[in-house]
């Protein structure tokens, strides 16, 4: 294989530690004292030195110092500091619990918590705090990630109510989203409104938006790295969720305690459920027809792990989820004597699987390997059937037609990853890794029954298989007191159809100390993207295709430059102020009336190619501790898009260029029993398209009576729709039962009935006079749930 | 798709706004199809401002020609209120070049050639009663070329007076030489969620 003297040549280059008697390592594991869950980015330092290092997504830390006396300090926010003298002589494997802080009511906790925003290499990334996300209001009361991560600045969400990320001026196509290292290709729910992350299975969540270190790649603008929960490995816990749209169940435990646990966690809507009376008593006021409709979700994430011996650890993780939405109706009725059922069915479905294998092993107390296998099923139908059965007395006929639209991707993936942690002024990661992919961008199948016809055919596009390969090496390494430097090169290829694509990804970003709690940061990284996403500008439906490079289709590259400030203030707020420049190449959209019907034969002749860029600056005040958490992220951007055959050539505002964004985010906790959440969030209008002149269209031979009006449109995104704002509040009300702590949460989305803008349109009033007219989705809307943790 | 299924959930709500749409100079608009069976018929009118409620204003005093290349074969006459019309039929593939002017616009054009018309093979139509309604069911068979995209606009007109109806978008697949299609208003409006790979499109009127 290839790969391998590549690795050889990394390891070349990493620092080369001198096994010197006068050091010695401390390495082990960092987890939450009552669940046993990892700690993901603890901070771990000798608080008399300040060498410190953190915890890495497997709550494995290693920190090697000169033999001396030292001050062990373990931090992680939320949690009661661990401190411990050691002198060590020899190389010491010490696991480390933290209990959560339960003192909340009566001191603020001082948590230096993870590593200080300004002490970090990394820029542009944020980590979502998993337990206010779950105290935020959101729509119909059902606690969504991405949109918790909509909130955040540099991510813009797309159209209302749904979950699209946006982030520094990049597509939803181009954010990998991770669901424990697997890519997830659509993460989302009811046509968007809903995204698959179900909270209570979820650990921790990170969201990049620049500088990316070299582990990640494969997307141009964002990486979203969501770990799962691995399971209670003490006692079995549980929690049961009911609430407007839909109810959960996560039930974890111990299969062998200390050893081995489990956590899987439900979720399924009740709509259809619920509406089916009524639909069965307005389908029977029609003599002999009979109609049924309905639309559900479920989801499904379950997760196995087991700890072989202290140094070797499985994980076995998998999430299922599936939206169907279907019609059937059917009518009978005898006409010349002859009976006749029609029968017409259509449905609309879309599911992703994802599965992962994990092995951990530490090879020394300096080496962490990681070694995973990933399976990852996307697909989406669409399908309707017509039957028409015609019985007389002397015969019976049949005619009908089906046809159903099957698009999907499959992969297959393999990585090796490796974190060496020689001693506190590196931390290195290597890997490499395989994805083969399989395509099927668009396969019709049609039958037809007719009198004198008989038709089974597919046709469409065909599968296509590609192999995508990448290999990466970064260090972060501390030069001194005050420099800190990310630095990394990933190489990433992609074999499809006897073409082969490969990209040299330089990335660098780095901070400098200028005082104690200020830091200025910069960074500059490039991406490479081998897969595109066909989408029909207005929607962002299941409809959207994944389709792979090609020989004339070429991959996206983007490169990002961003430089900023960081500040930490009274140990309380962090701060950041940040500003980018992006370019990105390569883009694809349809041709001018070109969708998703039209593709199967040979998308590649129905879309465009050009490039876009967005530039902008992100303010980002936190407060992570204390009764009152929250922030304040505000952005300024601009996203533009140019494609020689859109738009007359001329470069326009992408639909979702906001040029001011603000999020305000706060939950504050009055006591034990009782907080409250508040999100305010303000945009400025999407971009829109709208017709500038009408005139008439044309005469049809031989009938002269009907002549349409044609509306013409001058400029892609010229117009602006109205500004977005609404204010969404909850309270949670909790209360210490016999059996385990119930909760009540309330709330009210856009609590002060704004109408805000969904579309635009020209319409007219009764008169008939031509106007203008904007279609607003949700007023005020109340939700309430209720939820028994035990 | 998406309005659709919130519409459903959620009654959405509508406001009558104000942008700013520039106004434009009017253009030049002639609007007339090239077939094969029919002599040239144009309509000449002007572009309008989307939110002007006038009726759009038709150009009676336009002169209408015809070329092929460079050679001019016909000047069309004014009919009345804006429709012109002339005595030649246009050859199957064969391009022709249409120039418009009038006082006051710029000069618009246009070139393009008549395809073929499609053969009809059969036509065949069946009475029905639905739920007390009379409704009529109507099949036509025709072929078509599978490797070309075509458009297909047909027509039905009832003989006899009586309530004329469009159906929503039906739409055919390629693969299919024949198809019923029927006239059931319920049934036509769910047919305009019918998705085929290839689209051929049909406005039908009854």
């Amino acid at each position: 294989m290839a790969s391998l003297p590549l690795l050889r040549f990394v390891f070349l280059f990493l620092p080369i530690a001198t096994q010197a008697q006068s050091r010695f390592t401390i390495s082990g594991f960092v987890t939450d004292s009552s669940s046993g869950e990892a700690l993901i980015g603890a901070t771990v330092y000798d608080a008399r030195t300040l060498n410190g290092t953190t915890s890495n997504v497997y709550g494995f830390y290693s920190l090697t110092l000169p033999a001396d006396t030292i001050l062990l300090t373990v931090s992680y926010v939320g949690y009661t500091k661990f401190e411990r003298t050691l002198r060590p002589f020899a190389n010491v494997s010490l696991n480390i619990s933290l209990s959560p802080s339960i003192h909340l009511q009566a001191v603020e906790i001082i948590a230096t918590g993870t590593e200080r925003i300004e002490e970090r290499s990394q820029m542009s990334t944020i980590t979502l705090p998993i337990e206010e996300v779950k105290a935020l209001p959101m729509l119909l009361g059902e606690r969504d990630i991405l949109k918790a991560v909509q909130l955040l600045p540099g991510v813009q969400s797309g159209a209302e109510g749904t979950s699209g990320l946006y982030v520094r001026g990049g597509g939803p196509e181009q954010n990998l989203i991770l669901l424990d290292g697997v890519p997830v290709y659509n993460a989302s729910h009811l046509f968007g409104f809903f995204s698959v992350f179900n909270p209570d299975a979820v650990n921790s969540v990170q969201l990049i938006k620049g500088g990316f270190p070299a582990r990640y790649g494969g997307r141009l603008s964002s990486v979203l790295d969501i770990r799962m929960k691995e399971g209670n490995v003490n006692e079995f816990r549980g929690q049961a969720t009911i609430g407007l749209v839909a109810s959960k169940l996560t039930l974890e435990g111990p299969v062998q305690k200390g050893k081995s646990s489990f956590i899987i966690s439900g979720r399924r809507t009740y709509i259809d459920l619920l509406a089916q009376p009524i639909i069965k008593a307005v389908s029977q006021q029609f003599e002999g027809v009979k109609f049924s409709t309905g639309y559900y979700f479920y989801d499904l994430n379950a997760k196995f792990n087991h700890r072989f011996s202290t140094r070797s650890r499985l994980f076995v993780s998998s999430y299922l989820g599936n939206d169907k939405a279907y019609t059937r109706i059917e009518e009978n009725y005898v006409s010349n004597q002859t009976e006749v059922t029609n029968k017409w069915s259509a449905a609309l479905a879309w599911g992703n699987i994802t599965t992962a294998v994990r092995w951990n092993y530490e090879l020394s107390s300096k080496a962490f390997m990681n070694v995973t296998g990933t399976h990852s099923r996307y697909r989406f139908n669409v399908g309707q059937e017509y039957e028409s059965v015609y019985k007389s007395a002397s015969q019976t006929t049949k005619e009908g037609f089906s046809y159903e639209y099957i698009s999907g991707i499959y992969d297959w993936g393999v990585a090796i990853d490796l974190d060496y942690l020689p001693n506190p002024n590196h931390f290195v990661k290597v890997g490499i890794g395989e994805t083969y992919h399989t395509f099927t961008p668009g396969v019709n199948t049609v039958k037809v029954t007719d009198i004198g016809t008989n038709l089974d055919t597919s046709f469409g596009a065909s599968r296509i298989y590609a192999h995508q390969l990448f290999a990466y090496a970064e260090d972060d390494i501390r030069l001194g007191y005050r420099f800190k430097v990310n630095a990394g090169v990933r190489l990433s290829g992609f074999l499809v159809k006897n073409q082969t694509y490969a990209f040299v990804e330089p990335r660098i970003s780095g901070r400098y100390l200028i005082t104690d709690t200020w830091s200025a940061k910069a960074s500059f990284s490039t991406m490479a993207q081998y897969i595109h996403l066909l989408t029909n500008a207005s929607i962002g439906l299941p409809t959207d295709l994944w389709v792979p490079v090609t020989d004339t289709i070429r991959p996206m590259h983007s490169s990002q430059v961003a430089l900023g400030l960081a500040r930490t203030i009274n140990n309380t707020y962090e701060v950041s102020v940040e500003g980018y420049y992006k370019t990105m190449n390569n883009l694809i959209e349809y041709k001018e009336g070109a969708s998703f019907f039209s593709v199967g034969n040979d998308w590649q002749t129905k879309v465009e190619s050009g490039k876009g860029w967005a530039y902008g600056a992100e303010v980002f005040i936190q407060k992570k501790t204390g009764m009152t958490k929250g922030w304040i992220g505000y952005t300024l951007s601009w996203s533009m898009r140019q494609f020689e055959n859109l738009n007359f050539g001329e470069s326009f505002p992408y639909k979702y260029d906001r040029r001011h964004d603000i999020s305000v985010v706060i939950t504050h906790k009055f006591s034990e029993r009782t907080d409250v959440g508040m999100v305010w969030v303000y945009g400025t209008g999407n971009a829109i398209t709208l017709p500038i002149t009408r005139y008439e269209g044309s005469l049809q031979p031989p009938y002269f009576e009907y002549i349409p009006t044609i509306e013409y449109f001058a400029k892609r995104n010229d117009f602006r729709m109205r500004s977005y704002h609404r204010l969404d509040v909850s309270i949670n009300r909790h209360k210490q039962k016999k059996r385990g702590m119930r909760t009540w949460s309330y709330g009210f989305y856009n609590a002060y009935s704004r109408r805000n803008p969904f579309y635009v349109y020209v319409g007219h009033d009764h008169s008939g006079n031509r106007q203008l007219k904007q279609v607003s989705l949700f007023p005020i809307i109340p939700f309430f749930s209720w939820t028994f943790e035990f | 798709m998406r309005a659709l299924v919130v519409g459903c959930l959620f009654a959405s709500c509508e406001t009558v706004i104000t942008l700013d749409i520039p106004i434009v100079k009017p253009k030049l608009v002639v609007n007339g199809a090239f077939s094969t069976d029919s002599t040239w018929r144009v309509i000449v009118s002007e572009s309008q401002h989307i939110l002007d409620n006038a009726q759009i204003l038709r150009i009676t005093t336009a002169n209408v020609k015809v070329f092929i290349g460079s050679t001019l074969i016909e000047e069309l006459v004014h009919e009345g209120n804006g429709v012109y019309t002339g005595s030649l039929k246009p050859a199957v593939n064969q391009a022709y070049t249409m120039e418009v002017s009038a006082n006051g616009y710029d000069q618009a054009w246009a070139t393009d050639v008549a395809p073929l018309p499609i053969q009809i093979f059969s036509t065949d139509t069946n009475r029905i009663i639905v739920q007390g309604y009379r409704q009529m069911q109507c099949k036509i068979t025709f072929t078509d070329d599978g490797s070309a995209r075509n458009f297909y606009m047909i027509r039905l007109r009832p003989r006899v007076g009586g309530m004329s109806t469009t159906t929503s978008e039906t739409l055919l697949t390629r693969s299919m030489v024949s198809r019923a299609f029927t006239l059931n208003p319920m049934m036509a409006s769910f047919r305009a969620m019918e998705t085929f790979s290839v689209l051929k499109h049909c406005s039908m009127m009854a």
